[in-house]
């Protein structure tokens, strides 16, 4: 396993530092992950000030625990999984489940292959913050995370039907809401 | 459809995967201060065993006090039981456990005794001296008996005191209250010891040895009747 080198510390001096509590290998941990990490907080968050909390959150749980790490698999895993589950702690009892109509489990009909290519990235993430938390959380934990609909019941506490229905009612919002977005770019190209 | 489901969320996938944000400037501040909370909140909980302990100390000190105070006061009523059932009509002294309650004893007994002695052995008593006594005043020629004649109502014996006292006037004896105990108990003690040590000094003694009436006193006892009664036919 190759060791990542930031500022000319590994990242076992890191980890070994962080364990120890020196504020400086912590503040190095916290250079080498935190726009990552911001970007996982603000997929899960519906606003930005919410991402902050999670991201303030989740750091300390890694300081904290970072003596738990085994070396079983990368560190960058290890810490992105600490920060996924504490969004979804964050966002467990405030999650809303709506029923699912057939239309929208078959997915949007007019959504172009296309359309994401017009936007960017925090576009795009801006669409995935309009979400319920319910919506949004599934679609991250299926889609980007790659959970099964078991392990993300088991994290939500809901069944793996329900799952499955609110990451169709997830993928048919976004797509309408992309589709929506392109159509009102190219409009305002045009106009 | 479901081809086109994937794509998309292969698209986004990668998207977000390549996402990064940078977050905003006094991010690191914020954790760095709430980190401080915690290592702040940390020696109170877990690095300051002396708190436990002391709580510890204090429940388990309570714990032996009110133990203590328990038993002292089971022993303190069942002793007061067991000196209720013994020691009954003592008015004297309860407080006093084995000393006290073996000197007091005497004079419980001392009481019932002085009783039966003063109905049933006080010629015995008081007698045997006085008939000792005679014997040696007639062996000591030195004093001479001598009654006086003036006084008709009162049988007064010669007395050496009378005789070597300086007044003109009889002595007379004191009244003598056979009913109560006091008078007659404290005689008969010092009546045993005059006679071993010194008879001479013991007033009551002497008194009563030169009266020449005194076997009518146990008789005015013992004769006393309301007489027989006669019926008439």
């Amino acid at each position: 396993m190759s060791s990542i080198v930031f500022q000319g510390n590994t990242e076992e001096q890191i980890r070994e530092g962080c364990a120890k509590g020196d504020r400086k290998y912590q503040q190095m941990l916290y250079n080498m992950f935190s726009a990552k990490m911001f970007a996982v907080c603000l997929r899960y968050a519906n606003e930005y000030n919410s991402a902050q909390d999670l991201l303030q959150e989740g750091f300390v749980k890694v300081f904290k625990n970072i003596e738990k790490f085994r070396g079983e698999g990368s560190f960058e895993g290890w810490v992105r999984r600490i920060f996924v589950n504490t969004a979804i702690e964050h966002y467990r009892k405030q999650v809303n489940l709506y029923a699912l109509h057939d239309s929208e489990a078959r997915g949007y009909e007019f959504y172009e292959e296309n359309a994401l290519e017009t936007l960017k990235q925090q576009d795009i993430l801006k669409i995935i913050q309009k979400l319920s938390d319910g919506y949004r959380t599934v679609f991250n934990l299926y889609v980007i995370e790659g959970f099964s609909h078991k392990e993300i019941g088991d994290m939500m506490g809901i069944s793996e039907g329900t799952s499955k229905s609110q990451l169709a009612r997830a993928r048919y919002l976004l797509q309408k809401m992309i589709t929506e977005s392109v159509d009102f770019t190219h409009q305002s190209q045009n106009g | 459809m479901d081809q086109k489901m994937k794509n998309f969320d292969r698209n986004i996938e990668q998207m977000m995967n390549e996402h990064e944000v940078t977050p905003p400037f006094g991010m690191w501040n914020r954790i760095s201060a709430e980190l401080d909370k915690e290592v702040a909140q940390v020696p109170v909980s877990i690095n300051s065993p002396i708190p436990q302990r002391t709580i510890f100390g204090f429940i388990a000190g309570a714990l032996l006090i009110s133990a203590s105070m328990m038993t002292a006061y089971l022993v303190n009523d069942y002793s007061k039981k067991e000196k209720a059932v013994i020691v009954n009509n003592v008015v004297v002294d309860k407080t006093i456990k084995t000393t006290p309650v073996v000197s007091e004893t005497p004079t419980i007994i001392f009481r019932e005794n002085t009783k039966q002695i003063a109905r049933y052995s006080k010629p015995i008593s008081i007698t045997k001296p006085v008939e000792e006594r005679i014997v040696a005043q007639a062996k000591t020629p030195t004093t001479p008996v001598q009654i006086l004649p003036t006084n008709t109502e009162v049988s007064v014996p010669a007395q050496f005191i009378a005789e070597n006292s300086e007044g003109s006037e009889p002595y007379y004896f004191p009244a003598i209250d056979m009913n109560s105990p006091k008078t007659e108990a404290t005689p008969i003690t010092k009546a045993v010891k005059v006679d071993t040590k010194n008879p001479d000094d013991n007033d009551r003694e002497i008194s009563s040895s030169d009266f020449p009436k005194i076997k009518f006193r146990p008789k005015k006892h013992r004769s006393f009747s309301y007489g027989k009664i006669i019926r008439r036919k």
